[in-house]
Formats: C-alpha cells, sequence, structure tokens
C-alpha cells in the first residue's frame, strides 16, 4: 500500500514537473524575439529612472513627471537588469517569472481546495494558452498584475474561512491587495467583488464583517487607497495639455450612463477569442456544477462579478484588462474538467467492466487533450476552421505575428546618425531606448494623444506626452522646421496608426519628400535630406 | 470477466443499430464537411508563374518589372498574390491594396485601362506580418490585343527586388513610377516552398465565372444625375431550373444586394474589378425571384455593371443583361426621386436594346481552373476516422447512460429508438436538401456544427442527470459543513 502510494505521488509530482517545464520552455522560447511594444518601452524609460535616482521617473521636456500608476512595476524590472543586463531578455524576465509563480499557485489552490486532477488540467492549461504565454513575455504589469492579484483572492478565500479572523490573516490580505493594487489600479475592483462575496458566503453571519482584525485590514486598504489617490493627484500637476489621456478617468464610473458603454465587450472579445472556443464552452456548460457544488462558486462567481464591473465601471475596454484574472476563469474550467473526469469513470466503474472504463478512459483523455490543445493557437488553428484565414476577432497575441518593430528602424538608424540631424519619432521612447538618441520632434498634426505644454521653455511648442518632444502639429510646421535642417530623420512607427494622428496631406507630403531607408513591421525610416 | 463483456455485449446490441446508422450518418457529412471540402479547393492557373522573394530577410520587400507593349491590349487579366498584404501599382497608378489577412489570399482584375504603348512597369510592395513568413509575391499578366496575339508576365527570375527603395537617379521618381531606376535593386529568388493560393468554399464557382462575364458593359445610362440607385430584375423562373446561378457586378463604390426586398449582403467593388456574387441558394423554388441592386456606386469613372447568370446545362447559361433590369434614381435620403420614375430604358445605351439572351460562354485562357477532387484512398481513411470518432463518442455516452440504469431494456431501446429516428430525420432532411440543390459546403457545415453542440450539451446533460440519480445521492456530501468555503 505504502509503495503504491509512493509510486502514485512520483508519478503525480513528475507530471507536475513536466508542465512546470513546458511552462518554463513556453515562455523562454523567443523571449526576446518580439521588440519591445510602446508600453514595455514606457516602463523601460521609467526602469531608466529608478537607475538613476532610485525612484521610476521620466522627464517630459524640463518636467520631472514620477510615476503615478503602476508604481511597483518598475522596481522588479529593475532588479532584473541590475542582476544582468539592460535589455530586452531581463526587462522581461520578472513577468515570465510572475508567470510561472501564477502557474504554480494555480496548482497549488486546485490541489489543496479541490483535486490533484484540476491542478494538472488546470496548470496545463495555463501553461500552453497562448494568451498566457504572450504576457509572460511581455514586461507590462499584467504578468505581475496577475500573479499578485492571485494571492489576494487566495486570501480573500482564506479569510472567508476563518470564524475568527487572525491578525495575520487580515494584514497579509491588506499586504497582497495593496501591491496588487499599486501595480495596476484597475485591480481596485477586487474590493467591491471581494466584499460582494463575503456578502454571500457569510451572508447568514453578517456580524462577521465587524471583526477587530477586520477593522485593522479596512484601515490598511483604505491607507494605501488614500495614499496612492492623493500621491496621484499631487503629481499630476495642472499643466497645461491638450487631449485626453486614461490617467483622466482613472476612477471607477457609472458606464451605462455613458455612450461607449459596452456591456458585451469582454465576453465577446474573451469568451469568442479562438483559443477560449472549446474552455469557455466547459465554463459555460460548468454552471450544472457551480449550482450543485458550493466549492466552485467562490471562483466562478468571481471571475463573472470582476467582468460585470470591468464592463459597467470601467469606461476603457481592453481585452487585456480581463488577463489579471485570468487565473479564476482557468482554476474553474480545471475543475469543472476534472470533475466531469471522475463523474463519467465513477459511472464506468460500476459496470465492473474494464472495458468500458477503458473506453471511457480514452475518450476522457482525447477530451483533454483536445481542451489543451485548442488553447495553443499552433497546435489547433482555430482560425483555419472552416478555411477561413481570419475570424475577425483579435489575434495580435498569436506566436510570430510581428507587431510594430522599432527595434530594427532605430538601429538603422543609429548607425547612420550623424551629429546635428534632427529626428522625428512617432514613438519617443522606443526610439531612445533602442538608438540611445533622443528623439527632437513628434509630428501629430491630430490631437490623438495627450500633448503638454512646458512653461519652461521659451518656445511655442506643445510636448509629446512620453519624452516631451516638440509637437509638430501642422505640416506646414514639419515643413519650417525641415527647412532649418540639412538631414531630417523620421521613425515613423507604427506606420499603420500614423493615419489616426496625422493628416493625409501631410503623409502624403512625407511619403512625396522623404526617402524610405529602412522598413520593417509596421514601421518605417524616413530620410530627408537638403 | 468474460461474463462481464457477454453482458456488455447483450447490452449493446439493445442500442447498436441506432448508434451504428446515427454515426454513419454523421462521419459522411463531416468527411464531406471538414476533409472532402479541403480537397475540392479551386486553384487559379497561375500559368506557370512561380513565387520570388528574396534571399534578404526582410519585413517589406519592393517588387518591379517593366515590360513593352506594342499597342494597348484588348484584355489584361492581372492575378497576384502576396505574402501577407501588398500594393499593387501599374505604371504609378495604386490599383490594389490588400490591408488584412483576410478573405480572399489574390487580387484578380482586368488592367487593360492602365497600360500603355511602349515601356509599362508593374511595382508591387509585399509585407509580411508575421515572422514566419518572408514577403513573397506571385503574379500572372496576360495580354491580348485586338488581333488574339498573347503575351505572358509572369513572376520568374526577371524582376528585381529591394528591401527599401534605393534613391532613384531620377529624382522626382517613386520606386513605383516608369522613371525609376532599379538599376541597384537585385534579382528575385524563386521558391517553392509556397504553395499556390487556393480558393475555398463557394468561391470557386464565382471564380470560375469571372471570365465568361468579363465582357460585360457598364449600364448605368449617362444622363442619370449623381446619386444612388435601386436596380431590379424579375427572373421569372423557380430555382430548379437552374443548376446555378450568379449575380455579376461592376461597381467602384459600395451596393447591396436583395431578393425578394430580402437583403442578402452588403459589398463594395472596384472599378477594375468584377464581382460574382452566388445567388443560387436564395432564389426561390416559385416563379417569383425579384433581384435588387441598391447601388451607389462612382458612375463618373465607370458606372454600373450588371448581369445575372443562371446555368442551365453543361457550359448553357441562361443571361438577364442591363436591358432587363430596372433602375429607380434615389435621393440622398434613400426615397425614389420624385422627378425619375423607373424605367429599363434608363438602364441601357442606345443600340443595346435587344440582348442575346440564350448564351454559351467558354472559358478563356486567363481562366480560373477546377481542381479535380480527388477521391483517394486517404479520403477513405479519413471517413473511417470520423466513424469511429462518432462511434466511439455515442458507445461511451450510451454506456454511461446504460450503466445506471441497470440493464433495463426498455431504456437502452428508448435510446436505440432516438437515434434511429435521428438518422431518419438526417437522411429525410438531406433529401430535401439535396433536391433543392441548397449548395452542399454550407449545409455540411451546418449539420456537423449543430450536431457537435447539440450533441456535447445533450451528452453533459444526459450524463448528468443519470448520474444524480443513481451515485450523487449515495455519496457523502461534498461540501464540508464546518467550513464556508471548502
Amino acid at each position: 500500500m505504502k509503495a503504491s502510494l509512493r509510486y502514485s505521488g512520483t508519478v503525480l509530482w513528475s507530471v507536475v514537473i513536466c508542465v512546470l517545464l513546458l511552462a518554463i520552455f513556453l515562455r523562454f522560447d523567443g523571449l526576446a524575439d518580439r521588440p519591445l511594444t510602446i508600453d514595455e518601452a514606457t516602463i523601460a524609460s521609467f526602469v531608466e529612472g529608478v537607475w538613476e535616482r532610485g525612484y521610476p521617473f521620466i522627464f517630459v521636456s524640463t518636467i520631472e513627471v514620477p510615476l503615478a500608476t503602476y508604481e511597483l512595476v518598475p522596481y522588479f524590472l529593475t532588479f532584473s537588469t541590475v542582476l544582468g543586463e539592460f535589455n530586452d531578455f531581463y526587462l522581461r524576465l520578472p513577468a515570465v517569472l510572475f508567470s510561472l509563480g501564477t502557474l504554480v499557485i494555480i496548482f497549488w489552490i486546485c490541489y489543496r481546495q479541490f483535486n490533484v486532477l484540476a491542478g494538472v488540467i488546470a496548470s496545463l492549461i495555463y501553461a500552453v494558452s497562448t494568451w498566457a504565454i504572450y504576457w509572460a513575455q511581455n514586461c507590462f504589469h499584467p504578468s505581475q498584475t496577475q500573479f499578485f492579484t492571485l494571492l489576494t483572492i487566495m486570501m480573500v478565500r482564506r479569510l472567508l474561512n476563518e470564524d475568527q479572523v487572525k491578525l495575520s490573516t487580515a494584514i497579509l490580505l491588506a499586504l497582497t491587495f495593496s501591491v496588487t493594487y499599486i501595480s495596476w489600479e484597475g485591480s481596485g475592483f477586487l474590493l467591491p467583488v471581494s466584499a460582494l462575496m463575503v456578502l454571500i458566503f457569510r451572508r447568514q453571519q453578517l456580524s462577521w464583517l465587524f471583526q477587530r482584525n477586520l477593522w485593522v485590514m479596512y484601515l490598511l486598504v483604505l491607507l494605501t487607497l488614500v495614499l496612492q489617490g492623493v500621491r496621484r493627484i499631487f503629481l499630476q500637476e495642472p499643466h497645461l495639455m491638450v487631449g485626453s489621456g486614461k490617467g483622466d478617468v482613472s476612477l471607477p464610473q457609472l458606464g451605462f450612463l455613458k455612450d461607449g458603454w459596452d456591456p458585451m465587450f469582454y465576453l465577446i472579445n474573451f469568451f469568442g477569442m479562438e483559443i477560449h472556443y472549446i474552455v469557455g464552452a466547459i465554463y459555460v456548460l460548468g454552471v450544472f456544477y457551480f449550482v450543485k457544488r458550493q466549492s466552485l462558486q467562490f471562483y466562478y462567481l468571481y471571475f463573472l462579478m470582476m467582468i460585470f464591473c470591468l464592463s459597467n465601471f470601467l469606461l476603457f475596454y481592453n481585452a487585456h484588462y480581463l488577463f489579471f484574472i485570468y487565473p479564476l476563469f482557468v482554476i474553474s474550467v480545471g475543475v469543472i474538467m476534472s470533475w466531469f473526469v471522475q463523474d463519467v469513470i465513477a459511472i464506468a466503474r460500476k459496470s465492473g467492466s474494464a472495458v468500458v472504463v477503458a473506453l471511457s478512459a480514452v475518450s476522457l483523455a482525447g477530451l483533454i487533450c483536445l481542451t489543451v490543445a485548442s488553447l495553443n493557437t499552433n497546435v489547433l488553428k482555430f482560425y483555419e476552421t472552416g478555411n477561413k484565414v481570419y475570424l475577425g476577432q483579435r489575434y495580435d497575441y498569436r506566436d510570430g505575428i510581428a507587431g510594430v518593430d522599432y527595434r530594427t528602424i532605430s538601429e538603422v538608424f543609429r548607425r547612420n546618425y550623424r551629429k546635428g540631424d534632427a529626428v522625428i519619432s512617432g514613438a519617443p521612447m522606443p526610439t531612445k531606448i533602442y538608438s540611445g538618441i533622443m528623439p527632437d520632434y513628434f509630428l501629430q498634426t491630430i490631437t490623438d494623444r495627450k500633448v503638454v505644454y512646458d512653461p519652461n521653455l521659451n518656445e511655442p511648442f506643445y510636448r509629446d506626452k512620453f519624452l516631451g518632444t516638440a509637437v509638430l502639429r501642422s505640416g506646414d510646421e514639419l515643413r519650417d522646421m525641415l527647412s532649418h535642417h540639412q538631414r531630417v530623420w523620421m521613425l515613423a512607427a507604427p506606420w499603420e496608426a500614423m493615419v489616426s494622428v496625422v493628416d493625409q496631406p501631410t503623409i502624403d507630403f512625407v511619403t512625396r519628400n522623404m526617402k524610405v531607408v529602412a522598413e520593417s513591421y509596421d514601421a518605417r525610416l524616413y530620410l530627408w535630406e537638403r | 470477466m468474460n461474463n462481464r463483456i457477454r453482458v456488455l455485449i447483450g447490452l449493446w446490441q439493445h442500442w447498436l443499430p441506432g448508434v451504428l446508422c446515427f454515426s454513419i450518418f454523421l462521419s459522411v457529412f463531416t468527411t464531406l464537411a471538414f476533409d472532402l471540402q479541403s480537397e475540392r479547393d479551386t486553384t487559379l492557373s497561375w500559368d506557370g508563374a512561380d513565387w520570388v522573394t528574396s534571399s534578404d530577410k526582410s519585413a517589406v520587400l519592393y517588387f518591379r518589372r517593366k515590360f513593352q507593349i506594342s499597342s494597348v491590349p484588348k484584355k489584361a487579366i492581372l492575378k497576384v498574390a502576396g505574402t501577407d498584404n501588398f500594393e499593387l501599382y501599374i505604371n504609378g497608378i495604386l490599383v490594389e491594396e490588400k490591408l488584412e489577412m483576410s478573405g480572399t489570399p489574390f487580387w484578380l482584375g482586368s488592367i487593360q485601362d492602365g497600360l500603355n504603348p511602349g515601356e509599362n512597369v508593374i511595382a508591387i510592395r509585399v509585407l509580411a506580418r508575421t515572422t514566419q513568413t518572408r514577403p513573397s509575391l506571385l503574379l500572372s499578366l496576360m495580354l491580348e490585343d485586338a488581333q488574339g496575339l498573347q503575351q505572358k508576365i509572369l513572376s520568374d527570375g526577371q524582376w528585381k527586388v529591394s528591401r527599401v527603395p534605393e534613391f532613384s537617379t531620377h529624382e522626382n521618381a517613386d520606386w513605383h513610377q516608369l522613371m525609376f531606376s532599379d538599376t541597384y535593386w537585385d534579382q528575385v529568388i524563386t521558391t517553392r516552398l509556397l504553395a499556390l493560393p487556393a480558393l475555398h468554399d463557394n468561391v470557386s464557382a464565382e471564380n470560375f465565372l469571372e471570365t465568361k462575364v468579363a465582357g460585360i458593359q457598364s449600364v448605368w445610362h449617362e444622363d442619370l444625375a449623381s446619386g444612388s440607385a435601386l436596380f431590379t430584375v424579375d427572373i421569372a423562373q423557380p430555382r430548379t431550373k437552374f443548376e446555378n446561378a450568379w449575380l455579376a457586378v461592376r461597381c467602384d463604390g459600395a451596393f447591396q444586394l436583395s431578393l425578394n426586398e430580402r437583403n442578402l449582403g452588403s459589398f463594395t467593388g472596384d472599378a477594375n474589378q468584377m464581382k460574382i456574387i452566388n445567388v443560387f441558394q436564395q432564389l426561390t423554388s416559385t416563379s417569383r425571384n425579384q433581384l435588387g441592386v441598391y447601388a451607389d456606386c462612382n458612375k463618373e469613372r465607370s458606372g454600373v455593371a450588371l448581369m445575372f447568370i443562371g446555368q442551365v446545362g453543361d457550359g448553357e447559361f441562361l443571361a438577364w443583361p442591363g436591358s432587363d433590369w430596372w433602375v429607380t434614381p434615389l435621393s440622398e435620403n434613400g426615397e425614389p426621386r420624385p422627378d425619375a420614375s423607373s424605367h429599363p430604358l434608363q438602364v441601357v445605351k442606345e443600340g443595346d436594346a435587344s440582348p442575346q439572351r440564350q448564351i454559351t460562354l467558354k472559358q478563356d485562357f486567363y481562366s480560373i481552373e477546377d481542381e479535380e477532387i480527388s477521391y483517394r484512398v486517404t479520403l477513405g481513411v479519413r471517413g473511417l476516422k470520423w466513424f469511429l470518432f462518432w462511434f466511439g463518442g455515442f458507445s461511451v455516452f450510451m454506456m454511461a447512460l446504460s450503466i445506471p440504469k441497470n440493464c433495463k431494456e426498455n431504456s437502452l431501446l428508448a435510446h436505440n429508438l432516438v437515434f434511429l429516428l435521428a438518422t431518419l430525420a438526417g437522411v429525410a432532411l438531406s433529401l430535401l436538401a439535396l433536391d433543392a440543390r441548397i449548395l452542399a459546403a454550407d449545409i455540411f457545415n451546418f449539420f456537423v456544427l449543430s450536431g457537435v453542440v447539440v450533441g456535447c450539451v445533450l451528452m453533459q446533460l444526459a450524463i448528468f442527470l443519470e448520474f444524480r440519480r443513481s451515485v450523487v445521492s449515495s455519496r457523502a456530501p461534498v461540501v464540508a459543513s464546518e467550513r464556508v468555503l471548502p
């Protein structure tokens, strides 16, 4: 008996280690292949600030702008780049580690609260998910936020199970929430949803809410919110600005009263994602277990409530805003599948026939394989089913999709740059990071992105919100600038998005009068010479 | 053990006929939908052209080819494919821009209007969107002059390529213009790693007809004031009269298609391309089939060209050309204009009033070729695969259902009956569909998709219902009582 247990334990841990190794391979494979995105380059610029002064900041023109959102993210990146080098690989290393940490916690939650099969299935789903891999290879906040979110939710669940809440649990929860919140403020929706979960699961004993130790937690959480909010307001000096940014609407709003309200956005963009067709169906059909088994309700309901909050109270919609609660979905699907497997096997075993059990086992193994395979676009190409190349949904997270190649054009630019050349960049931060040269101008004739005015300078220019380069706000200003220089470079990336910030006559002027020196994925390097 | 297997076989016999029939039925449809369909892809005849690319790895490549013609050709059919997006210029004029990784993988159109006697240039910028592909070009231009002399311009080793358009010796010439000097550009290399682009599903028949309506004329009356118009034609024939049916439209702008006032979809086109839309499925089996085209096209450039074509036999077609169509000019708010009444004479030009109704169309040299369906052995194996898939799945399902019933024969026979009825209903529906000659691809996909979805739902519901009745009640409670959440 002991030998049997030891054997099954060995098999179990071998499987878990295999899943972990698979996840490690998939996340480290091609980690630095994709150039930094604009969000990553922004965070990387703040990392340079930490290197310089010990806290994240950038200069927008002459104005020092400390980081007032995602405050915690640059520190992990700084630590990684201190240990290694300041390059794409080490900048993304923390995201990979957070992703692997999330995978381990997913397994642990399923293993401790449900069963080992749920742990294996859920961790396997997360390990191979193309979406999870994409964000594990991206140094922006989602991977980190997701890791701390899962820790927070784990603590909420633990809290719910304590009739007499321990002070350590309350403080730990406040701590994990605070860390999550300063990784991304959007995670603040964890608060109302957690409160709802408490009301649902402690509805018979609402006095539980008023324990002394919980008051400590309330105060700590409140302190975090107030401190972050106050700091943010103080740091957002009332610069003279044109345009708007996401920072202007960072507080929750009654979205359903606004024109841009789209209650189906997350449902369509999440369940309609090609990798979520099968797991999405399992999640929906798993409503049977949701009704029947209370232990699933917590994760299942938490995920749905978060979608509800993000759909209705956050006016900016972006599919990746759901990523931080992705583990809740993965856990739910893993648990549903494990229970389904157990139930079918139990039925088969009642027959007493090995043939029936074997047939059931084979078909269930096939179902699990199909489910896992469906999560990776390199394995099961749903978008090719029915001979359709592209089904219309978002696909930029797919392995191999190039994105915007700031890196290639910046390197060509760096090799050919001469002192005295003027530089226009559509993405100043990636240009500075990859070429090491500070651009001079930002071309935006249509006010799409926020631009600021620097009162310290005696110049008639607005400044871009990234690095504060002078904004050329019309084709005339561009021509005027050209007339003052011998050679002008223009790093036009992302090229396809330029039509939203530059009017067509100016784009025509650029394409007619400037020569393409280098070109890559959605990126062009132009040179103008007198 | 032997007894158990014997019992199992005994059980099996109660539901085997139904499951077997239903599995065969589904496997036929699944094979047709997933496997046979993929073998029915239609490939273009690329006339011997090869994919060309550069030896340099790059996200973007620029291709150019100059060629001489003695006179403006009567026909110039161009076929272009690129990985993934491309911009096509003829003598410096942008003819086509493919921006999406979707839709038909190539562009096909007539370009004779853009060619000049003497030297001409085709310039194409091809952009890859994934790091796994290298920008490559496949092109075939077939020219035919008034005397019937043919000339081929193909993508081959004579093309020039560059990662970026290098500076021209002619200061004012862009890379896509004739004057641009590509002396320093590289020679392309040919590659056979890429497959020839295929058309899928229904589109094959539509493009097959492309060549057969190449001579279609513009029908918008020249005197008609600017604005949109509704074109209608009565096809006083039931669907059963035809083997297939298409609507050919050339419209430099947007147009909406309807049948018996039921919207069939919105389309956009350009002056150089003919849209061939299969309308066979939508025709009714009565004699009332009124086609409507709400067109908002740029009549200044090329007008609107319309023709309904019904295939009545092998190579025999009936055509409803412009003279059969009625036009109703519309005002800006979409209402019929009070100053212009519906009248067919507004549609046709003088001299076009007596159309040739019965036409026999031949496939031209620049046609698209239908690839023969190859009934290979592998197709049989695939059919067997699908049969095993369905039969195995239903067998597991039935075993799971039958076990808690403790071998009650009535229950098993009821299930057997359900499967048999489902098979019969499916076969009957299929026969009806075939009788109505509804195009196969859609019905196959519909059957398979709905079958999979409904099957999954039913399977799970049935197993859980059985499970709840027979197993759950005998188990210890799942939720631990001492905790709010176990």
